[in-house]
């Protein structure tokens, strides 16, 4: 077995299992995400939450009512304010993988290899 | 109303079909049983209905614990079917309400999927992924302050050079990707080109110039492996997964069934 490492790596199974495979309708309906844009959003989370919490911003770890003794109004600012980063990182990670999505044709004329310090 | 579905991994061909062996198990540990529809049978198991109706799964999908879970427990069945006997792998979240639909979707599509099995009949997938940074051989034009040339003027030349060498890496780089690919195609009988995944992904500091998955049959394997071998050298590092079930190879577009190279929307 030429795998490339000792376990099948969660990406190349996601992206057969997501983006492959006989695609067909079943009874329950669903809008499987391009695998890119999944990965993304979920990267996008766990980043958004790792930086809220560095600036102390921590309501979804414990009851908000008893830890930081913050008001209401307060949390549904910051969670307000967090929403409205995370929309903004998804709008430019998206258009990055459009990006991704149009440059990959082959031919010459627009070549997709990505920069390494990206 | 029942508060399971019927969650389908597969579909492969009675009599000789891939259930023959131990009971596999499924999502949440649900054994996988079969629902036959005259030759042909599909694989499925239970799964609750409050993880995988419409609304719940669109949330348990954003949750990458939960579909890690989801996706190597379909990937471990289809792949498991894939070793008895040919078999048409399944998208994640395909779910039915009952196996009269289950076996209704089978009967509707049964020609589709008699000629899909007829494909993957004694063939197995492999999946090729290549990286190049070809810049990094080249040394890059370096000013060598020595000519005439005023310092602005010297500067944008020297600008000028450096865009149009990383213009040709990347045409130089695409070119050893097409070159893989058309030389693999000639020992596989299908190849597919699938999307590139940008660094930020793959966790490689070298671009992904090929993301590729050929369908290579049986007596062919060991030529394969040696055309990949043949085909590394300095500056491209190609790595090869597999064996993996015919996922890359149950596309049903319109036109001929039968490509030989089809590159994907």
């Amino acid at each position: 077995m030429a795998r490339s490492n000792g376990a099948t790596s969660l990406g190349d199974i996601l992206e057969r299992v997501l983006d492959r495979g006989l695609v067909i309708a079943g009874d329950i309906r669903v809008n499987l995400l391009d695998i890119e844009l999944l990965t993304i959003k979920l990267r996008l989370l766990v980043a958004s939450v790792d930086t809220a919490r560095e600036l102390g911003i921590d309501w979804w770890e414990s009851d908000p009512w008893l830890h930081s003794g913050r008001r209401p109004q307060e949390l549904e600012k910051e969670n307000r304010e967090l929403r409205r980063q995370l929309a903004e990182m998804e709008r430019t990670a998206e258009s990055r993988v459009a990006a991704i999505g149009q440059g990959h044709d082959r031919g010459a004329s627009s070549p997709s290899v990505e920069e390494p310090d990206e | 109303m029942s508060e399971l579905g019927i969650y389908l991994y597969a579909i492969s061909a009675a009599p000789h079909h891939a259930g023959a062996g131990p009971t596999l198990t499924g999502i949440g540990g649900s054994p996988v049983c079969t629902v036959t529809e005259s030759d042909l049978v599909a694989y499925v198991s239970d799964v609750p209905l409050a993880e995988f109706g419409e609304e719940s799964l669109r949330e348990r999908l954003e949750d990458l614990a939960w579909l890690e879970d989801v996706a190597r427990a379909h990937n471990d069945v289809v792949e498991a079917l894939s070793r008895r006997a040919p078999t048409v792998p399944v998208r994640l979240a395909t779910i039915y309400h009952s196996h009269g639909h289950v076996r209704r979707f089978v009967r509707g599509r049964r020609s589709d999927l008699e000629m899909l099995l007829k494909r993957l009949t004694g063939r197995t997938e492999w999946g090729v992924k290549a990286y190049s940074d070809v810049r990094r051989e080249s040394t890059p034009p370096t000013a060598d302050g020595t000519s005439g040339e005023r310092p602005g003027t010297a500067y944008l030349r020297l600008r000028q050079s450096r865009l149009h060498a990383d213009e040709e890496s990347r045409r130089e780089a695409l070119r050893r990707a097409d070159r893989i690919h058309s030389v693999l195609l000639e020992i596989a009988v299908h190849g597919r080109r699938h999307r590139l995944q940008g660094a930020q992904l793959t966790d490689r500091k070298v671009p992904m110039v090929l993301n590729a998955a050929y369908l290579v049959d049986e007596k062919a394997r060991a030529d394969f492996h040696a055309a990949v071998a043949a085909l590394r050298e300095p500056g491209v590092e190609i790595e090869v997964t597999g064996p993996w079930a015919p996922y890359s190879f149950v596309d049903l577009g319109a036109g001929d069934p039968d490509p030989a190279d089809v590159v994907p929307a």
